[in-house]
């Protein structure tokens, strides 16, 4: 008795999900399962596999929670560059209050400008035309909140295995229960 | 959960599905409430922030945070702008608050259909 055969009976690998969560197999029959077994080692497959959906979980709860503080940067940065705008259509100079050090603050004044400099990451920094920065920063938002919920099905995907390996593991425990008493019983 | 087997009542694949559901919708329901509080207290930040310009007496205009750097704004724009704040997040509260509302009604359902069958054996609180 392989584990392979097990395993094929606890979980099976699905089709079009991305992120390749294998599925959680309903048992239906516990009695038939345990019939060439002992409920102990289907308990312990399941609870590996289990252990294996927790891993998954918490994968994917950071990259949700990292998702989710990289959105508002990118919300501020918009905000930032429709300021620009304003300022440009004003062609006024504006003076700004920034922080030059931690506790020292400074004032500095800014002349109407057509173009931004947006961070781009990995120590570069590039210069947009206003109206670029802006479309560059809607695609990044978009494309944000689209991984933001594509990330959420997966998760509402991996809680249904969750929860049905808890019930499988509950299960099959109790049969296992059920026929140690019944040995001692009988 | 040891009395479901001595009771000897069987889960059935559309038990199994109906608990699934309930842990998805009980995920959701957490979610929702936290948002929710954030919401409600971003809220309360924004109408503070009015009553304060309201009694700023402030001759060149206020300052306002543009992303990590602060320019003085004047009184009218600064409330127009924390006026559209405040509209477009009571706009996206009720709408969470509705989908919480329709989250509860559905866990409601649910749990006396799943405690309706399982009784003392399944435990469905948090």
């Amino acid at each position: 008795m392989g584990d392979a055969a097990l395993d094929q009976l606890i979980f099976k690998k699905t089709e079009g999900n991305k992120r390749g969560i294998p599925e959680a197999i309903f048992i239906e029959n516990v009695e038939e399962m345990c019939k060439e077994r002992e409920p102990t080692e289907v308990v312990g497959r399941l609870q590996d596999l289990h252990s294996k959906y927790q891993y998954m979980q918490s994968s994917l709860t950071a990259q949700r929670s990292s998702l989710k503080t990289k959105l508002p940067d990118i919300v501020s940065a918009l905000d930032v560059v429709q300021h620009l705008v304003e300022k440009k259509e004003e062609a006024a100079e504006s003076t700004y209050t920034y922080q030059l050090a931690e506790n020292i603050w400074s004032k500095a004044t800014a002349a109407p400008s057509d173009t931004v400099c947006l961070w781009l990451g990995a120590n570069c920094m590039l210069e947009y035309k206003l109206d670029e920065a802006i479309e560059l920063l809607r695609t990044n938002e978009s494309n944000a909140r689209t991984t933001l919920k594509s990330l959420e099905e997966d998760m509402a995907f991996l809680r249904d295995q969750i929860t049905t390996t808890e019930v499988n593991i509950a299960r099959t425990h109790n049969f296992g229960v059920k026929q140690r008493q019944a040995a001692k019983a009988g | 959960m040891t009395d479901v087997e001595q009771k000897d009542i069987e889960v059935a694949r559309e038990d199994q599905e109906r608990i699934n559901k309930f842990s998805r919708l009980n995920m959701r329901f957490d979610e929702l409430d936290e948002e929710i509080t954030t919401m409600k207290s971003e809220i309360q930040a924004f109408k503070d922030a009015v009553e304060e310009v309201e009694g700023c007496m402030e001759a060149d205009g206020i300052l306002m945070k543009i992303g990590e750097a602060y320019t003085s704004v004047d009184e009218d724009s600064v409330t127009e702008k924390l006026t559209r704040l405040i509209d477009d997040s009571e706009a996206s509260l009720s709408k969470k608050s509705d989908e919480i509302e329709h989250v509860k009604t559905e866990l409601d359902s649910l749990k006396k259909l799943l405690y309706g069958k399982f009784g003392t054996s399944i435990n469905l609180e948090k």
